[in-house]
């Protein structure tokens, strides 16, 4: 510094002009906290060169109406409020360094002990720093949905990354499965109520009622063997068979749709959703086979539609870990192993013919070979 | 070889044959190959036992043998074939008899029994015809159900429906013989079909070793190439036995195929249509052309079979199930084109690229002609769907015409369409040219299969973890929790569950360079193969389970079983036996066929999950963790 030349009052005055006009502009392109390249800022047109770039930008820093930040392996500024720079200005210089790490962390916040690692401070100081930041109301400490256990720092007029919150679904860092279930629910009910088409019987074809049944639809008691479906055939509201739509269908739900209508139904009070999270809920559903996606012919995104509902599902399927009833062959999921006692054994590893775990002594037998 | 395979196996081959030929069975499936002196040792039996007993085992090809250079013969089990003779056979023999009615039933059953046989033998008339109950046959696992012999139906099959109590007579059994082997059911018998797979592949190598190879592949890019090239010789040995139709010594015969004297397969005027030839050949009455000619079951066409039954279940689940009997039109008039479910020597995208295709008016013959393909169509909205913005639909003639079998051809169209735009893809269209990607089918029926195995145990959180890792590749398990939405406790216990079943893996990988402790990563994954592995042995413990317990309760009232089969009291038993009797007889009866219609099922899966797709690392899933 000391080497540089010394301004003169009108070369001062020159440089405050441009600095507050580079400050005004980067305001104006961006909310405040913003981040900004040196290639962005120079496109305002404000500095005429490099070097006048960076001693505009200098000047900002040491007003701290900028904080400098890496971002992307290279060097950022991001903007501070008039007010702020004013609260900084007035800090301790460690309580100032704090301060621009947890700044520069941005929505993901910092945890103490990599404050203490950036800043090569002691404990106690970084402890310090820390405790007068909150005083101030600049920071606030978060519960990270990543390591419940650490205590990280953010500006407080930030809110915590996903990656922090999880997401919408999570509160505190716990998994919110009250809202999950609820709003999974409600986009199953939607999607199902758009998937298939309840078909209508053609006239023609009434004279052949019997044939019609037999071939897939109802189950009359005394059917054949033969002429049983293999599956529960799902009936629509009008009782009548469901189908699937044609593929030239286009109605499917999509995932701007679903928003839409969580957004019209006003199901949701407090939080807003983003489309991710509405991606999120419909891989669940994925993973869960309740729905299943479509492709569109007209290379738009893809609809969803529900799984073939075969068997009955669970209502909210809140009882996870209960096993599905295996007894009715075809009607429900299960195999010819799941559905006698060994498929189900406590003991089955140890079971062996003549041991004392046998299938001669065996006791889960008795009762499900009764008639 | 498995442990609880070989347990089930002994069990059910002594069910089927006795002691003897369970303990030499046993003794060559635990220690592995043997020559004769070890294994009278083993099994503890007399010489004359073991050979007994051998004899039969040879016969059946469950046990091989090879005499070396040095002129000492070994002896092998064959778990493959074993398998299909003593667990499959029924369902085999239920599924001929529905197919291509009773006389064909009992061909096949003949030829069960026989192991392998001359044409000549199979078509002759039985003197004594075999009257079986379904259920005294020891463990002989009998179709779905008590009515295995009367079947299911086999009434619109064909004509050939016999008076109770005779057996088909010999031209019946020659058409049906015929039918079999144009269907690739039945086939020539080589020399090679008597010895395991596992020998085949030694000799293929040692074939191998003296030609193209002088000495053992060392490199891995040597053994890859060498695998490569055993599968191929392999693959044309097995090419030899299988080119009865094609340009092998056997077409010498100008007429084309001697087994293709009459053509009165399901659907018969229809079916001469497709083949477009004009036969009008009654069958034949002098002796059959190829009556020396040795034959056997073929089982690798069977498993084509038994799985586009599973593909048709699972259209039936997935779409519905009017389309999915279109499905079988299409996969039946797929078959005389799937030799094996699978190619060993490619890899799924390049077996999947060269399947076969087949017409929309060759499926039509195979329809059930009493099948309303309106069914399950979105009635009337489907024509003014195809006028409107249809574009894909290349002939929008073909509705124009109002033929009948133009109007069914659409309404064909219509479902392989649904089945076409289903998630799954159960087929790909070429116009109107239809080809199943059966390679990449076959592995979602599997994993499909697996899933649904675990609901039914574990619930639904189990499938929805095994869901996110076969797409997703390793994980942490928060990874997990974020894509399947399940609380991290809850995710850990049943990550514990499925770990310690054997059905999830994990690993520890270091987070960074550093490789301190506290920096590792806790990786899950699902590998399909091992799963599948997992999956097999319990069932085939479960198997056995049900048929040692069979025999148990069967113990129990041996003395009255007896009684009921002495000749004194057979046909008089209203006289003969009381009534607490005839109560244990009908409960045994019941239990019996609970235990046995079990293990039929069980088969399913084991089909499912062991045959269909091949189970080496060759085809593990690079895709997934590449
Ligand atoms: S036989 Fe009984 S004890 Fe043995 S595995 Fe089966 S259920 Fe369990």
């Amino acid at each position: 510094m000391s080497e540089k030349p010394a301004k003169t009052a009108a070369e001062a005055a020159a440089l405050k002009a441009k600095w507050s006009a580079m400050y005004d502009k980067c305001v104006e392109a961006k909310p405040m906290g913003a981040y900004f390249s040196l290639e962005e800022l120079m496109e305002f047109g404000v500095a005429m060169s490099d070097t006048e770039l960076l001693a505009i930008c200098e000047e900002l820093v040491s007003c701290n109406l900028f904080a400098v930040a890496m971002a992307k392996g290279s060097l950022r500024y991001l903007t501070r409020g008039k007010e702020l720079a004013i609260k900084i200005t007035g800090l301790q210089t460690d309580t100032r360094v704090v301060y621009s790490h947890i700044e520069a962390s941005g929505t993901n916040g910092m945890w103490k002990r990599s404050l203490c690692q950036k800043t090569n401070m002691h404990d106690n100081r970084v402890v310090k720093a820390i405790r007068e930041l909150m005083a101030k109301k600049l920071i606030r400490e978060i519960k990270s949905a990543k390591a419940q256990n650490r205590r990280i720092y953010i500006l407080s007029h930030l809110d915590p990354s996903e990656e922090n919150t999880g997401g919408n679904f999570f509160s505190d860092g716990a998994m919110d499965t009250g809202l999950i279930e609820a709003l999974g629910e409600f986009i199953l009910r939607h999607i199902e109520t758009h998937s298939w088409a309840e078909q209508k019987v053609p006239a023609g074809h009434k004279a052949r009622g019997v044939k019609r049944k037999r071939n897939a639809d109802d189950v009359p008691a005394s059917a054949d063997i033969e002429d049983l479906p293999m599956f529960k055939v799902p009936l629509g509201p009008n009782k009548h068979p469901l189908v699937p739509f044609p593929p030239s269908h286009r109605d499917y739900p999509t995932v701007s749709t679903i928003m839409d209508l969580i957004d019209e139904s006003g199901v949701l009070k407090d939080v807003t959703l983003q489309e991710h999270d509405v991606k999120q809920l419909l891989g669940k559903l994925e993973y869960e086979e309740l729905v299943e996606q479509v492709p569109n012919l007209d290379g738009q995104p893809p609809g969803y539609r529900s799984t073939r509902r075969v068997w009955d599902r669970h209502p909210g399927t809140v009882d996870w870990n209960r096993p599905l009833d295996p007894a009715d062959d075809g009607v429900g999921p299960g195999d010819g192993f799941t559905q006698v006692p060994c498929g189900r054994c406590p003991v089955f590893k140890a079971c062996r013919p003549g041991g004392v775990v046998s299938p001669e002594t065996c006791e889960y037998f008795e009762p499900w070979l009764k008639f | 070889m498995k442990k609880r395979l070989s347990e089930l196996l002994t069990f059910a081959v002594g069910d089927f044959y006795g002691e003897f030929h369970s303990r030499v069975f046993g003794a060559l499936v635990e220690n592995g190959r043997l020559p004769f002196r070890t294994l009278v040792a083993k099994s503890g039996l007399l010489p004359t036992q073991v050979r007994g007993a051998l004899i039969t085992l040879i016969q059946q090809s469950f046990v091989s043998f090879q005499t070396t250079d040095e002129g000492a013969t070994n002896y092998d089990a064959n778990w493959e074939k074993t398998y299909n003779f003593v667990i499959r056979s029924g369902k085999l023999l239920q599924l001929v008899k529905v197919r291509y009615g009773d006389a064909a039933g009992v061909v096949c059953e003949d030829l069960f029994e026989a192991g392998h046989a001359r044409v000549g033998e199979l078509i002759k008339e039985r003197v004594s015809v075999k009257e079986k109950p379904a259920s005294t046959k020891g463990g002989a696992v009998n179709g779905d159900g008590v009515n295995g012999v009367n079947g299911i139906n086999g009434v619109h099959v064909n004509g050939v429906t016999e008076p109770e109590g005779h057996g088909p007579s010999p031209e019946q059994r020659r058409r049906a013989l015929n039918k079999l082997v144009r269907a690739g059911l039945i086939v020539p018998l080589n020399e090679r079909d008597m010895k395991s797979v596992e020998d085949l592949k030694r000799s293929a190598e040692r074939n191998l070793i003296g030609t193209k190879y002088d000495h053992l592949p060392k490199t891995k890019k040597e053994k890859t190439n060498f695998a490569l090239d055993t599968q191929q010789l392999l693959d044309g040995w097995r090419h030899e036995s299988l080119r009865y139709f094609g340009d092998g010594e056997y077409s010498s015969i100008k007429r084309g195929n001697p087994f293709d004297e009459d053509s009165d397969d399901e659907y018969p005027a229809k079916r001469r249509k497709v083949h477009g030839r004009t036969n009008g050949v009654n069958a034949a009455t002098g002796p059959h052309p190829e009556t020396d000619l040795v034959v056997r079951l073929n089982f690798e066409k069977f498993d084509v079979l038994l799985r586009n039954q599973q593909l048709v279940k699972m259209a039936a689940r997935y779409v519905g199930e009017t389309t999915s009997k279109v499905y079988d039109a299409l996969l039946r008039a797929l078959e005389t084109k799937t030799s094996r479910c699978y190619e060993p020597s490619l890899d799924h995208e390049a077996e999947d690229k060269e399947q076969p295709f087949v017409k929309t008016h060759d499926i039509v013959p195979y329809l059930d002609p009493n099948l309303d393909l309106n069914v399950g169509l979105y009635g009337e909205d489907v024509a003014s769907e195809m006028n409107g913005h249809n574009d894909d639909d290349e002939e929008p003639v073909s509705r124009k015409r109002k033929q009948p079998s133009s109007d069914a051809q659409y309404k064909v169209e219509q479902h392989l369409r649904l089945l076409a735009y289903d998630p799954r893809q159960f087929v790909q269209s070429e116009g109107r040219d239809w080809r199943v990607p059966y390679r990449a089918l076959t592995k979602r029926l599997l994993q499909s299969q697996i899933e649904n195995h675990l609901t039914a145990r574990y619930g639904t959180v189990a499938p929805r973890l095994i869901r996110v890792l076969f797409a997703n590749g390793r994980l942490e398990d928060k990874n997990i929790s974020k894509l399947a939405l399940v609380p991290l406790k809850e995710l850990r216990e049943m990550l514990y569950v499925l770990q310690k079943a054997g059905f999830v893996e994990s690993q520890e990988v270091p987070r960074d360079a550093s490789r301190t402790v506290n920096r590792l990563v806790y990786l899950y994954f699902y590998d399909q193969i091992k799963a599948r592995r997992v999956l097999l042995d319990d069932v085939y413990q479960a198997m056995a389970r049900m048929l040692q317990r069979a025999e148990t309760e069967k113990a129990k009232i041996q003395v009255v079983i007896d009684k009921s089969e002495r000749t004194d009291v057979v046909g008089n038993e209203a006289k003969y036996l009381s009534k607490a009797e005839k109560v244990a007889l009908e409960r045994w009866n019941q239990t019996e066929e609970k235990l046995l219609r079990q293990v039929n099922r069980m088969d399913d899966l084991v089909a499912v999950v062991r045959d269909f797709y091949p189970m080496g690392p060759d085809d593990s899933n690079e895709e997934l963790y590449g």
